[in-house]
């Protein structure tokens, strides 16, 4: 359950859009009002939960893995074996709900790395929804097999030939999109970011990560995690996963940006370990920003985490210290990405991969009476022609 | 009494409407802004907004955005656009004012950016993507600096509350969509425009897809004033890198001055 004043996360979050925008997002947030306590909307979306996407996904025991490691007991949160691979199904089925509701029949979304987009189209497909993608003309490159995948699913993929080519100007095609067609149009959002009410409701579609974790836990130890570690772009696996557990204070929630080339090189997508508070996409939260405010151009290795901006949710963790950011760079999510494939059979999302390796060093200073929940937020089936061409340009 | 205010007083003596041109500060060059505003107030135009480049305009479209672009690759910044501004405001009469998305001011420091503003002779502030809480904030702060409100054909009833915290005149955005070129107006934008006007104690003028003496001419009967944006930077585009880019300018907004006063 999402945890926002009227829209706002301390003084993160809000509205920042052209009035135009404002009489959609009160569309949107009355009809999420209205159904995210209907009894009959939440057995449907319960239906497909279970029925389509798979879930409950597993929270399973990495025993190699922690053995290996030497310290902590490690769990992943198997949210690579959801339908479509990764966690964001959660959210389009339960937006697509929605967006029926409202009457809509054409859906747009951005896609970074292209699992929101797979996600989008599926629901469309499932829902006879016209789709339209928007996705950086450099992502499509770095994610040929998603885009095959999301146009084999009837979307139609638009290339954005704009700035860094990116997630960021996905999001700028989309909401350009919107303004222009709202009448029409659902805008699909993926990740916890952009105005109220997006962030409350991808909160609210992903927290049964952490909901199921909890029990599972319970289950498996008879007591809460001591560590949840979620890798952060926009911050909705991590939200997921975090939020059901924000009163339980003994458990400790860390959040892992991308480094990638490293901190001190500028190439780095660390938003909430080096931003500052700005706005951007609607949304006020931590931004990497140049001198005049406008966005940084940002980097990572992993196509789902490159985005300048964060959750206005994690904004307010960052602050009141709830949650604590790391960053892990390509180098070391790589490691992790053959690390987990080695020793326990799982190949994991680059995304995911950074939280696996925050886990992995954290797990080395405890000891085996600890225990840390990692979401494996998703598979990295998409990822592995990338690394082969990474391998093959750094001699590896 | 603001600049504005005097201008849409002297404007409604004269039963005339205000000519506003847009352009991007910077585009094509920021040594070519004080050329380009006098040469606009010389052809007829009675105020003229000044766009601060931002990387990502959410309410503008390809072109408007293409002029950012350029402007921002050469590192244009907005206290050098600021200064610029303060070095030729002295030779210019008509009221300035900045369009300016938020971010760029909370990067500068709101009180900062305004206080420059006010040092430089900046007249107006129309910031597009402010959230209604900020604008009431900044509205009390910003004091003799006009606070454009912006409404759109979907404000319905929030027009009342949009222009209470504002002043100068009411930025009526003329359709759903982002800045750029339309064929034309339908009947609703007449309606929309007449639910501003009753809702409204300060002028009201028409912005968003502006680009012919045809539509200058419906428009008029129903608003004090009229926004081209994306057309004009058209033309400057189309003339990027001509020693025509003056006259040229000149000529459309002379074309446009007429139709309005005509």
């Amino acid at each position: 359950m999402s945890r926002d004043t009227n829209g706002y996360y301390g003084p993160y979050g809000g509205r920042y859009v052209p009035d135009i925008l404002n009489y959609v997002l009160d569309e949107v947030k009355h009809v999420y009002n209205k159904l995210k306590d209907d009894a009959k909307f939440l057995d449907q979306l319960d239906y497909y939960n279970r029925q389509y996407i798979g879930r409950p996904s597993p929270l399973y025991f990495a025993r190699q893995l922690s053995d290996k490691v030497g310290g902590a007991k490690i769990y992943l949160k198997r949210e690579d074996l959801n339908h479509t691979g990764s966690h964001k199904i959660n959210n389009t089925i339960g937006q697509v709900l929605l967006a029926q509701k409202l009457g809509k029949k054409r859906v747009i979304a951005e896609t970074g790395a292209g699992q929101h987009g797979v996600a989008t189209a599926t629901a469309c497909a499932l829902f006879d929804m016209d789709c339209i993608i928007y996705m950086g003309e450099e992502d499509t490159k770095r994610q040929e097999l998603n885009v095959f995948r999301m146009k084999l699913l009837g979307a139609q993929v638009i290339p954005v030939k704009r700035g860094n080519r990116t997630l960021k100007e996905a999001v700028d095609a989309a909401l350009e999109d919107l303004i222009d067609n709202h009448d029409s149009t659902y805008y699909m959002l993926g990740s916890a970011v952009g105005p109220d009410p997006y962030p409350a409701m991808v909160n609210t579609f992903q927290s049964i990560i952490g909901r199921e974790t909890k029990k599972q836990i319970m289950e498996a130890e008879g007591r809460l995690p001591d560590y949840l570690v979620a890798c952060v772009g926009g911050g909705s696996n991590a939200i997921g996963l975090f939020s059901p557990f924000y009163d339980d204070t003994e458990v400790e929630m860390i959040g892992v940006e991308p480094a990638g080339k490293g901190l001190d090189t500028g190439m780095h997508a660390a938003t909430l370990a080096l931003g500052k508070p700005g706005i951007l996409h609607g949304f006020k939260s931590y931004l990497l920003q140049d001198d005049n405010g406008n966005p940084a151009s940002v980097y990572s290795i992993s196509a789902g985490l490159d985005y300048p901006g964060v959750g206005p949710e994690h904004a307010l963790f960052k602050d009141t210290g709830r949650a604590k950011y790391v960053t892990i760079t390509d180098k070391e999510a790589l490691d992790a990405f053959f690390a987990l494939s080695h020793i326990e059979g799982i190949i994991p999302a680059l995304e995911s991969a950074h939280a696996v390796a925050h886990a992995i060093k954290l797990a080395s200073e405890l000891t085996k009476d600890d225990i840390i929940v990692v979401n494996l937020s998703g598979r990295g089936d998409k990822d592995v022609n990338q690394v082969l061409n990474f391998m093959q340009n750094n001699d590896c | 009494m603001s600049r504005i205010d005097e201008c849409f007083k002297r404007l409604d003596r004269e039963g005339c409407r205000a000519l506003m041109p847009f352009i991007t500060a910077g585009y094509p060059r920021l040594s070519m802004l004080e050329k380009v505003v006098v040469a606009l107030e010389d052809a007829g135009a009675d105020m003229i907004e000044i766009g601060i480049p931002f990387s990502d305009p959410l309410a503008d479209g390809p072109i408007i955005q293409y002029a950012n672009h350029r402007a921002l690759q050469q590192g244009v910044s907005p206290p050098a656009i600021l200064d610029e501004i303060g070095s030729f405001r002295v030779r210019v009469n008509m009221p300035i004012l900045l369009l300016v998305y938020f971010n760029t001011m909370l990067s500068y420091g709101v009180d900062d950016f305004l206080s420059h503003c006010r040092k430089v002779g900046v007249d107006g502030l129309i910031i597009p993507d402010i959230s209604k809480e900020d604008r009431e904030d900044i509205f009390i702060s910003a004091g003799d600096i006009d606070l454009i409100p912006m409404v759109a054909p979907t404000s319905h009833e929030r027009i009342g509350n949009i222009v209470k915290n504002g002043s100068g005149f009411v930025y009526c955005v003329s359709s759903t969509g982002v800045t750029g070129p339309r064929a034309s107006f339908d009947e609703d934008i007449l309606h929309f425009l007449q639910d501003v006007r009753r809702q409204s104690h300060i002028p009201i003028a028409v912005g968003f897809g502006v680009n012919n003496e045809r539509q200058v001419k419906y428009l008029k009967p129903y608003c004090d004033g009229i926004i081209i944006g994306s057309a004009l930077i058209q033309k400057m585009i189309d003339y990027e890198d001509s020693s025509r880019l003056i006259e040229e300018i000149k000529d459309y907004i002379k074309g446009m001055s007429s139709a309005l006063d005509m």
